[in-house]
């Protein structure tokens, strides 16, 4: 991390506490406190943008610059500060509103610190300045619902913070060092019972990870919550907080566990096979149409390790980033109409969604490209990355899990098209018009990033070479 | 060139969208253009390889870029895709909610000449698969009474198909490292390879064909799809089939398909004789159309496997003639529809010849036509297309001809019953409608053009005989 981008995260950080005190002092209204988090995150926004090439290294030992996470430093801000819009519109009448908008500001500076993380220790410091301030997020409207939803994501995240620290106390006794780089060299001269510890530990943080990215089996959480939390706190943490995560992932498995590439592939591959037929076949049986995007996050997760099973090849990073980049695009975007359809429409299932796009043409078309690209129909963002992944996977000489990858995601096919089916073929059911017409600017928002998840089906340049540069960072 | 003529369809589609009572005018210049295009490089083509080859490097190390050229086989395709697309527009004159349908029909368009002028596999994969989309919201808004069940199956059949030919796609690229067409050719691709990837990437192109066992969708999807979309369906998304099993397996992987030709032959003999017989059981009317389209497939499929100069060109002219015959019959049998309201042969019970002429006489034109009636393009593309089988795998392709008896026995029972004899209850109460005379021209265009290349199959021939020949001789060296 340089210190410019060291910077724009302080700007963020301390917008989120800053501004509801300056609010409280000058009893601002709620629209000039958005306008100042919007200040904040254009500061921010530029910062991160300035920070490219530019700034002098900070704290290499805790945190690297690449340009992976440069890259993804920009799609995290951007589908932030829709998030935050969106946010803002759907939860008005909540009174703490410039608090929720603080927190949810101070968590995803601690998502973008994610992608930095260059040591198990600023990793966790991370990943943990970004849990904890979502089951504040979770409970934006205090009801049974959402208190549940809490509970269970406050839990399962505490477990997956005792395996994290589990596999670490392991992995340290070992190694003598924190770092991902330290670590591959130990791993490199262990001796045998050393390799048996290494082994112990890799386990218990793929558990603790695999939390975070609701691997199976550890997805039983991730639906529950993606339902019960209000639907723009599910877009940030089932799209940008998921992706955030798998940056630093990449540079655990493949930084750190560099020995597991061939070992552990065939593991990584059954993990994949049923994480994404579970997300799948469940998802096919869902009415709720949150429920159903929070189950395709589930198949998602398993597309991505089919990447981390593929590590042999070449190709499995750029498929992982580009998987990681465009899945932040949809699935935020995804969840956001969501938040809109409730809390404009009073849309929850399927069948009310019958006819909708004859009430609201665009807020349709911006699903349905969304739907789309997480279907994988070409030309989006999310067709290239499932062509880098199971390209990897071909690569690393595992056609049959490409096969079964791509038998999923044609059926994943069914439940987005059935959606779509509802919105365009079918007749309209009763849907009133909503009063409020506060849809319109997060609707354009949301807009811009299909917009994006088209223009990077198309335009691949940019990702795929920062994640080959970054490739190249990486010891192979 | 190539690009304006994907890119502009697209373009103007957002426009048609908006300015509604412009989107029909819109649509007709897209296709146009497309059309004009296609003249313009019939003329200048210079005989042989690809021409007109335009490339726009989008990321090169990874072989993404999109690569346009053409050849005789392409040129006569996006020839082919703007006429249909001219008629198809005046053919949907009156349709309803235009803006929405001819942004859908421009996006397809350009979708369209994509497929047949990308020489880049991922780029072709990309327009091949977006095509869907278009047809989908088709058939499922503006179809008949099964529309939505029509369209889903249709998405997901195909969609599932798609997914054999981009695992072939995947395959290639990790063993060549290329996605062009050019450079794959170059390369060397082990045999046994070779032939996992032709066997994946034909279960793709069989389902778009389509061949028995997996033309399934195809009745569904053409009967419940409005008449001009069935006619879009049957004469450019089938050929986009015939095409990439031409293009990209055929002349990409010569000894693979030289292994494969029975199991080509034995699927097109099936479909050819299931299709038929399907279509002889049929009482619906469109949904025999449908039989005889497939019919037809399999008769290219028949061609195509001969893998020799004269059935490539057989195959090809029998693309372009079934595009022109078929798409008439599915207008008429819309029209029929329209006119009596129901679908079933039976429930019409004769006399529409008196009731409405105009229609009888199509009718029987393309069924002339569908059969093969010398002085038809059917004629010429069955003929060639026997032939053809029979100068390779010898004298057991006479069933062949066969068939087509099969099909003048369908269809002549279908105007036995249907536009000839004494006027029925039903067809004595119509109440006609007259055909609006925009929509009659597309009409009478196919007759007049399978008629003039039936006359004049030279012109046709002459210009994909080089195509041909080459191949041929690869094939058969």
């Amino acid at each position: 991390m340089n210190c410019v981008i060291f910077s724009g995260l302080l700007f963020l950080s301390f917008g989120g506490l800053l501004v509801p005190i300056i609010g409280n002092l000058f009893k601002l209204s709620k629209e000039w406190i958005l306008n100042l988090y919007m200040l904040v995150f254009l500061i921010a926004g530029l910062l991160f943008v300035y920070g490219f090439g530019n700034g002098h290294p900070l704290f290499p030992n805790l945190f690297t610059t690449d340009t992976v996470s440069l890259l993804m430093t920009l799609f995290v801000w951007f589908t932030g500060a829709v998030v935050l819009l969106t946010i803002y519109n759907t939860l008005k009448d909540v009174e703490n509103l410039p608090e929720i908008l603080g927190v949810f500001t101070i968590s995803l500076s601690g998502a973008i610190m994610t992608l930095y993380a260059n040591n198990f220790v600023s990793l966790l410091v991370a990943l943990e300045l970004m849990t904890i301030p979502s089951y504040y997020l979770i409970l934006a409207r205090l009801n049974i619902i959402t208190l549940e939803s809490a509970t269970k994501y406050f839990f399962n995240g505490a477990l997956a913070t005792g395996f994290y620290l589990l596999g670490l106390m392991v992995i340290y006794s070992i190694a003598g060092s924190f770092e991902f780089s330290a670590v591959n060299k130990a791993l490199a001269s262990a001796d045998h019972l050393g390799l048996i510890y290494f082994a112990f530990g890799f386990i218990a943080l793929l558990a603790a990870l695999g939390f975070k990215l609701s691997i199976a089996p550890f997805h039983f959480y991730a639906p529950d919550v993606y339902t019960g939390a209000p639907a723009s706190v599910a877009a940030y943490l089932a799209g940008i907080a998921k992706s955030a995560a798998a940056i630093p992932i990449i540079r655990v498995f493949f930084e750190a566990f560099q020995f597991q590439k061939e070992d552990w592939a065939i593991l990584l591959a059954i993990l994949a096979v049923v994480t994404m037929t579970v997300g799948n076949l469940l998802a096919l049986a869902q009415q709720n149409v949150a429920r159903i995007l929070a189950y395709s996050s589930v198949a998602h997760a398993g597309y991505l390790l089919v990447g981390f099973a593929a590590a042999a090849s070449g190709l499995a990073v750029t498929g992982i980033v580009y998987q990681a980049a465009a899945y932040v695009l949809m699935k935020a975007g995804a969840f956001l109409i969501v938040t809109l359809l409730i809390y404009y429409y009073g849309i929850k299932t399927r069948e009310q969604l019958r006819g909708f796009a004859k009430v609201n043409p665009f807020m349709a078309l911006v699903f349905t490209i969304l739907l789309l690209s997480l279907a994988g129909v070409p030309p989006t963002a999310g067709f290239i990355a499932k062509v880098y992944l199971f390209q990897a996977a071909v690569d690393a000489g595992m056609a049959w899990l490409a096969f079964i990858g791509l038998l999923n995601s044609a059926f994943a096919v069914a439940y987005y098209l059935w959606i779509i089916k509802e919105m365009y073929l079918e007749e309209p059911a009763n849907i009133s018009k909503p009063a409020d017409t506060g849809f319109v600017i997060p609707t354009a928002a949301v807009g811009l990033l299909a917009a994006l998840t088209i223009l990077f089906g198309i335009w691949v340049t940019p990702i795929v070479k920062a994640s080959l540069a970054f490739t190249q960072l990486l010891p192979f | 060139m190539l690009l304006s003529a994907i890119l502009l369809p697209v373009i103007l589609a957002p426009f048609a969208y908006f300015f509604e009572r412009w989107a029909k005018y819109l649509s007709l210049a897209a296709g146009a253009f497309v059309t004009l295009i296609g003249a313009i490089m019939w003329l200048k083509y210079p005989g042989h390889g690809f021409a007109f080859e335009e490339f726009y490097p989008i990321f090169p190390q990874w072989d993404f870029n999109l690569h346009l050229g053409v050849d005789a086989l392409s040129i006569a395709l996006i020839t082919l895709t703007g006429i249909i697309a001219i008629l198809v527009t005046l053919s949907s004159w009156n349709m309803p909610r235009q803006g929405a349908y001819f942004f859908l029909i421009l996006v397809f368009l350009g979708a369209m000449v994509g497929v047949f002028a990308s020489l880049n596999y991922l780029w072709f994969f990309i327009f091949w698969e977006f095509t869907l989309v278009p047809m989908f919201f088709h058939i499922g808004i503006w179809g008949a009474e099964q529309r939505i069940y029509a369209a889903v199956k249709f998405f997901l059949y195909t969609h599932l198909a798609s997914i054999f030919l981009f695992l072939a796609i995947l395959l290639i690229f990790i063993n060549t490292g290329h996605f062009d067409f050019i450079a794959i050719k170059q390369s060397n691709i082990p045999l046994e390879l070779q032939k996992v990837i032709w066997l994946l990437a034909f279960i793709g192109y069989a389902v778009k064909m389509p061949v028995v066992p997996f033309h399934t969708w195809l009745p569904d999807a053409h009967v419940q799809a409005p008449s001009p979309i069935s006619v879009i369906l049957a004469g450019l998304l089938l050929k986009m089939g015939a095409y990439g099993l031409l293009r990209w397996n055929i002349e990409l992987f010569p000894q693979a398909s030289k292994f494969f030709i029975y199991l080509m032959l034995a699927i097109g003999v099936i479909t050819v004789f299931h299709a038929a017989f399907k279509a002889l059981y049929e009482d619906h009317v469109k949904r025999m159309v449908a039989y005889s389209s497939i019919n037809h497939m399999g008769l290219v499929l028949v061609a195509l496997a001969t893998l020799t100069a004269v059935g490539i060109s057989a195959s090809i002219y029998e693309m372009v003639a079934h595009a022109l015959i078929i798409s008439l019959m599915f207008m008429v049998a819309g029209y029929i529809h329209h006119i009596t309201g129901t679908w079933y042969i039976s429930q019409i019970g004769g006399g529409l010849m008196k009731k409405v002429p105009f229609i009888g006489v199509l009718y029987m034109l393309g069924a002339l036509g569908a059969l093969g009636f010398p002085g038809t393009a059917g004629f010429i593309g069955e003929v060639t297309a026997i032939y053809a089988a029979v100068e390779k795998f010898g004298w057991t392709m006479l069933v062949l001809p066969f068939s087509a008896v099969l099909t003048a026995g369908f269809f002549f029972w279908a105007i036995r019953r249907m536009i000839h004899g004494p006027e029925s209850e039903l067809v004595k109460k119509l109440h006609v409608h007259e055909i609006p005379w925009v929509e009659r021209i597309p009409l009478m265009a196919y007759v007049a053009l399978f008629v003039f290349l039936g006359i004049f199959p030279a012109i046709l021939f002459n210009f994909i005989n080089n195509y041909a020949n080459t191949l041929g001789k690869v094939l058969g060296g």
